[in-house]
Formats: C-alpha cells, sequence, structure tokens
C-alpha cells in the first residue's frame, strides 16, 4: 500500500518525462498492473495529449491581418477621442485684427515663402550638403530624421499614415482680411524624379476636422503610392508604379484628374522618400544649412502623456517676433517624431501626426493609381480641402514669368558685376489668391546675395509702407527708390525668402528698398549687405520689363562691366 | 495571437486577447521601462488576458471557427467528446491558481521548457516544477468525467 500510495504521486512526473529511468520502469510496471494508478495514468496523459494538441493551433495571416486592423482602429478612434483639446485660441482680435494690417498681410506672403524655403525648396539643392550638421546639436532631432528615413529601409512595402488636424476657429466669424484657410506645402515627385510642391489649402471652420494622408513605399523597387484624403474623398494622389509618375491635377472646375507622365531616362528620384512621404521632409537639409532655425528646445508631454522634446524651428523678424514656426515634437523614448505643429502669427493652425506605421503585402492603392480614378469620378470635390497647384516652381524663364505674372514684371538687362546669375522662382502669393509671387535671386561670392521680389500683395500693400520711408534715388528708367522706413525689418523677410537659393542667413548689415515702378508695381530689392549708391543706381537703371525680354525687343543680357 | 489562441481555441476570442493586451501596452507605454523583456511580458500578459476572457466568456472549442480539430478522427463521437474536453480543459485552466495556470500553459500547450519558464514568470525552476505538477493534479481532478 505504501508503495501504491507513493507511485500515485509519481504519476505526474513520469506523464512529464521527469523520472530517472529506474524510477520510470518502476512506476511504469506499478501502473500495469494497479487499475487505479493505470486509471490514472491515461488520465494525465490523455490531459496532457489534449492540451499538447493545441500547439498544432497557430494564427494564419489572415487572422493576423483582420487583428491588426481592428487594433488599429481602435487606436486610431481612441486616440481620436483622446485628440489633444482644440488650441486655446488668442483672444480673436489679436488674431484677426492683426491680419487686417498691410504689412502683416505682407509679411504672412512673405513668410509663407520662408516657410516653403524652410521645408521644400532647400531639398532641390541635393549637393554640398553636410546632411549631419545638425548632429552636433541636436542628436535627438537628428536621430529622429534618421527614423523617418529607415521607414523606408527593408524589404517590406511600408504603409504610413498621417492625420493632419486642422484646428477650428471655434465658431469665431471671420474679420475682413483675416485669411479664411491655411495651408500646408504638398509635395510630390514628378516624372523625371524631381519634387513638386503644391499648396494643400484647409479651410478654417468652427470645429476641427481631420484630413488623412496614406502612404505606400516598395523599398524594393521604389514603387510607391500617396493618397490624401477627406470627406470621404481623394483630394491628392502621387504615384510611382516603375514606368510612370502619377499625379492628380485640378481641372478648371475644381475636380480632380489623374495625369499619368511616363518616366525618361533620366529619371533620377530623391535618395530618400523621406524627401517626400515621412514627416521630416526636407527638414534635415534644411536644418544642415543652417541650424540657427531651431529657435528653441523644451521639454514637454504629449496628449497621450509620453514625454517629448519640442523644437521650435523657424525665424524670427528683427523685433524678435515670429510670424509663422513649425513645432517638432520628438519622443524621448525612441527619438522619432511624434507630431509637428504650424504656428502662424500666434495661431495654431494645423497638427500633423503619424498615426499608424505597418508593413504589408500590397498597397491600399495601386501603383497606378486606378482605384483613386475611379474614387474620383465618384466624389465630389471637398468644400474644404483643396489643392493648389505649383506653390513653389524653382528656376523658372522670364517668358515663364510673364506668361504667369498679371502685372508687369521686371528683370535686370544686366547682371551685376558682383553676383553669379539671376535666377526666378515662381511661387503663389496666398494673401492674393490666384496671384503668383516671383522671387529673383543672385548669389554673390562677397555675401552680398540680390534678392527682388514682385507680387500683387506687395503691389497693393507697399504703397502704404513706402510712405515710412523717402525716395533715395529717381532712375532715367522711371523709377522710384523708396528707403528708410522697417527696411532691416523687410529685407530679412525678402532675404529669408529667397534661402533656398541664396543659401546664406540676413546678415546685420542688409538692406532694403522698394522700388515704385512706372507701371506702379512695387517690386521688393534686397542686398544682403551694403551697397553703394553707384551700385544701387545700377542695379535700378537696369531694370526694363519682363515682357520686352520675352518678346525679344528688351537689350541682351550682358554682364556688367566692374 | 497564437499563445491566446492555443488557450482559448477561437479565433474570434484569441483576436479579443489581442485588442486588449496591445491597447493596453498603447495606453500605458509612457511607463515602461526601457529594460523591459517585452518577450517574457507578452507572455504573461496574453495568458492573464487570455484567463480572464476564458472566465467572463464560454470559449468555443477549436471545431467552431472552422479549424479541424486535432486527430479528431473520423469518429463523429469521438471528436464531440474532444471538443467538449478541450472546453473544459479551458474552463478549468482559467479557475488554476495564477501560477499554476502561467506554468501549464507555457510547458504543455506552449512547449517551453522549465528554464525558459522560470525566466519569463521570474521565479525558480523548482518553482516552475511544483507548480507544473499540481496544475496537472489539479486539472485531472477537474476534468475526471472527461477524461475516463
Amino acid at each position: 500500500m505504501a508503495e501504491h500510495k507513493h507511485i500515485k504521486h509519481q504519476l505526474v512526473n513520469l506523464s512529464v518525462g521527469e523520472l530517472p529511468e529506474r524510477q520510470r520502469a518502476e512506476v511504469s510496471a506499478h501502473a500495469a498492473e494497479c487499475d487505479e494508478c493505470g486509471a490514472k495514468l491515461r488520465q494525465i496523459e490523455k490531459l496532457l495529449g489534449c492540451a499538447g494538441r493545441r500547439k498544432a493551433l497557430s494564427a494564419d495571416e489572415a487572422m493576423y491581418a483582420s487583428a491588426q486592423q481592428r487594433l488599429f482602429a481602435a487606436i486610431s478612434s481612441e486616440d481620436k477621442s483622446k485628440l489633444p483639446a482644440r488650441p486655446i485660441i488668442r483672444p480673436a482680435f489679436e488674431w484677426r485684427s492683426i491680419m487686417t494690417s498691410s504689412a502683416v498681410k505682407i509679411s504672412v506672403a512673405a513668410v509663407i515663402a520662408v516657410v516653403v524655403g524652410l521645408f521644400g525648396l532647400t531639398m532641390w539643392d541635393r549637393t554640398g550638403t553636410d546632411r549631419d550638421g545638425i548632429l552636433a546639436r541636436f542628436p535627438r532631432l537628428a536621430s529622429a530624421c534618421a527614423a523617418e528615413e529607415s521607414l523606408f529601409l527593408g524589404s517590406d512595402i511600408v504603409h504610413i499614415q498621417n492625420e493632419i488636424i486642422v484646428y477650428g476657429s471655434g465658431g469665431d466669424s471671420q474679420q475682413p482680411g483675416a485669411l479664411p484657410y491655411t495651408w500646408l506645402p504638398m509635395c510630390s515627385m514628378k516624372a523625371d524624379g524631381s519634387l513638386r510642391f503644391d499648396q494643400l489649402k484647409l479651410s478654417i471652420e468652427a470645429e476641427s476636422y481631420v484630413v488623412t494622408d496614406h502612404s505606400w513605399y516598395d523599398p524594393v523597387t521604389g514603387r510607391f503610392a500617396r493618397m490624401v484624403k477627406t470627406d470621404g474623398g481623394v483630394v491628392f494622389a502621387n504615384s510611382y508604379d516603375g514606368h510612370s509618375v502619377y499625379a492628380t491635377t485640378t481641372r478648371p472646375d475644381g475636380t480632380l484628374l489623374v495625369v499619368e507622365e511616363v518616366v525618361p531616362e533620366t529619371f533620377n528620384p530623391p535618395q530618400s522618400p523621406a524627401e517626400f512621404l515621412g514627416l521630416a521632409a526636407g527638414l534635415k537639409t534644411a536644418l544642415a544649412k543652417d541650424d540657427t532655425m531651431v529657435l528653441n528646445v523644451e521639454e514637454d508631454v504629449l496628449h497621450d502623456g509620453a514625454t517629448a522634446h519640442i523644437y521650435k524651428v523657424g525665424t524670427r523678424d528683427p523685433r524678435g517676433n515670429l510670424q509663422g514656426y513649425w513645432l517638432f515634437k520628438v519622443r524621448d523614448e525612441d527619438s522619432t517624431i511624434a507630431e509637428k505643429e504650424f504656428v502662424l502669427s500666434g495661431r495654431p493652425c494645423l497638427l500633423i501626426r503619424r498615426v499608424l506605421t505597418e508593413s504589408v503585402e500590397a498597397p491600399g492603392a495601386s501603383w497606378n493609381l486606378e482605384e483613386v480614378e475611379q474614387l474620383i469620378g465618384e466624389a465630389e470635390a471637398s468644400p474644404r480641402v483643396s489643392v493648389t497647384p505649383d506653390m513653389v516652381i524653382p528656376r523658372v524663364s522670364v517668358e515663364h514669368m510673364v506668361e504667369r505674372a498679371d502685372f508687369e514684371t521686371y528683370i535686370f538687362s544686366r547682371k551685376p558685376a558682383w553676383t553669379d546669375e539671376i535666377e526666378i522662382t515662381d511661387c503663389i502669393d496666398p494673401a492674393s489668391p490666384g496671384g503668383r509671387m516671383f522671387i529673383m535671386t543672385a548669389r554673390a561670392d562677397d555675401g552680398r546675395h540680390l534678392v527682388l521680389v514682385q507680387s500683387p500683395t506687395y503691389n497693393q500693400m507697399l504703397g502704404n509702407v513706402v510712405k515710412q520711408g523717402n525716395v533715395v534715388y529717381t532712375s532715367p528708367n522711371g523709377f522710384k527708390v523708396w528707403g528708410g522706413g522697417p527696411q532691416k525689418w523687410f529685407s530679412n523677410i525678402l532675404l529669408q525668402s529667397a534661402r533656398a537659393s541664396i543659401k546664406d542667413p540676413p546678415s546685420e548689415d542688409r538692406i532694403g528698398y522698394v522700388l515704385e515702378s512706372p507701371a506702379e508695381t512695387f517690386p521688393a530689392l534686397a542686398v544682403n549687405g551694403p551697397v553703394s549708391d553707384e551700385e544701387l543706381q545700377a542695379l535700378v537703371d537696369t531694370l526694363i520689363p519682363a515682357r520686352d525680354r520675352a518678346k525679344g525687343s528688351g537689350p541682351q543680357v550682358e554682364e556688367e562691366q566692374p | 495571437m497564437d499563445v491566446a489562441l492555443r488557450i482559448l481555441g477561437d479565433a474570434d476570442l484569441a483576436n479579443d486577447v489581442y485588442q486588449e493586451v496591445f491597447l493596453a501596452i498603447w495606453r500605458r507605454w509612457d511607463r515602461y521601462d526601457d529594460q523591459l523583456n517585452w518577450g517574457a511580458y507578452l507572455y504573461r500578459v496574453t495568458i492573464r488576458k487570455a484567463m480572464e476572457l476564458a472566465k467572463r466568456r464560454r470559449p468555443v472549442p477549436a471545431t467552431m471557427d472552422g479549424r479541424e480539430p486535432p486527430s479528431a478522427g473520423a469518429d463523429p463521437g469521438m471528436a464531440v467528446r474532444f471538443d467538449e474536453l478541450q472546453q473544459e480543459l479551458t474552463k478549468s485552466l482559467a479557475r488554476l491558481p495564477k501560477r499554476q495556470a502561467d506554468v501549464f500553459v507555457l510547458s504543455r500547450i506552449e512547449g517551453l521548457d522549465h528554464a525558459a519558464i522560470a525566466e519569463i514568470l521570474d521565479c525558480s525552476r523548482n518553482t516552475v516544477r511544483v507548480s507544473l505538477h499540481r496544475a496537472i493534479r489539479q486539472l485531472a481532478r477537474d476534468l475526471n468525467g472527461h477524461l475516463s
């Protein structure tokens, strides 16, 4: 009996293989003879067999896909419920009244160009940049940029979903002069591999709303597809299927059209899709050129409770004011960019944040945007989100400028001896819907870079600004040169607008003038350093109507003799 | 997901566990220690969530979600009994003390050795051995009618 009792307790050990060989034989022999122990052993083995059979169960890919989809939906839903409270908007009078000021409208127009310069224009120059330049001062930010780039490495197709949260006005009615929308540079790839910048216009409504931005990228083939959606419809799309680049364009009636362009043999796409798909597009390159744009770094807590470092990126005017800037919020735990917020004139306008990054078997949209075409055909144009094409077009011709401008534009008939070649950049003039702003720039070896900006907003508004100064020169070709007044402030904006071309930051001894043309337009001139009276007069004397050059009737370009 | 599926034997319930585990992680993401052993943590949390769900909801046997019962054979009666046994096993597992249930799942369902289980549960191998022994005995008692 004692043996039976002892062996009964060893049955489990026998079943799980924990008995030494001698004991195993002894217990097995007893179980074979003892009905009770034999039955007990069979029960235990059946139990373990039953449990062991579950090892064969495993979730298949469809189960995982379904679970992940459900999880991301839950997180997204939960995240929306935890949306940061709509930012406290400064008293309406401050924002509204400030926008009725002509000077501020001008600066807003310029600041938009500045911001484009920060995050777009700098990307065009892919050479000669110390891409690790920001590592020294901002290693966490540099890590964040690297993390963005690493999203597109590997062998699986990556799907990224960002949300653009457009903050509501809280029901305040729009005041005269206030911009009824906010905006965002929308970067896409052209058929030659270069980048195109459109403007995503987002109307400011009483309540906040969300625009989703999906991207899929195949690291193996370089194919990608991107869709920006709101109100159930597509507002923007861009893709590359290995043979052609596809992009949406806006018809005159506001509806979209997918346009295919076959890539040429010279196709040269960006080195990393992070340059046009990620949250940090252009940031690293821009800061590598000038990390003084990082104005400060603060520690803070994100809406989900995680700690983060907040990088304020922008440029102050000489009065120390910040018209527009971005806040890059980098999570402490993994140094990834959690979100970025755009603030204009002290008012948070929009927030972009990453809500999903995953590897997928196939993109959610065909590489050739086939489904997008159908979606576009079925949906009406979104009433609150639209894309204004060609926010910025670099290096345009004089003919292009004449064709696009709805006002008289001027060019220098001679390149100054102290500068390099003159470039013209065409960008939208946000304060004058439908209008175009033309930024003429020329770098100078001695740092006295030259900038001439012409735009409908300047033509309407600078007439008031010049009254604060005085005429310093009247040229034989009918130009009045106005100096004095807020020229330091103004020249700073002009030079910042042209940073993509002139590279260097505005200098302390920069100088600015407003030119009053014979056509009663107001081109704005800035030089990033002192100019003599003779140099200024020589510059202004060479101004001719651009249409004369476009028609070939004006003087041909010739270099001024030093 | 696999662990939850093997404990519960049902795809929908396993999906629920998956959601609960990862949503819980998402919600308290900022509170995790950098040194956390995520593999061990996920095992523990998944087993706990699965056990909680098994207690709250009536589990559905594996065959109910369209999967072929492992080695159920051609005898319909045997298949039914197999399903019942699986169902009862899940219920009994959920009633076991936490440590015993964890050890049983990790050892007999996941197939891990005592050393790995000890690391996951942060205990000694002897504790694993004793807990497993007690779990099997208790389950055998609970399932006596179904195992005979």
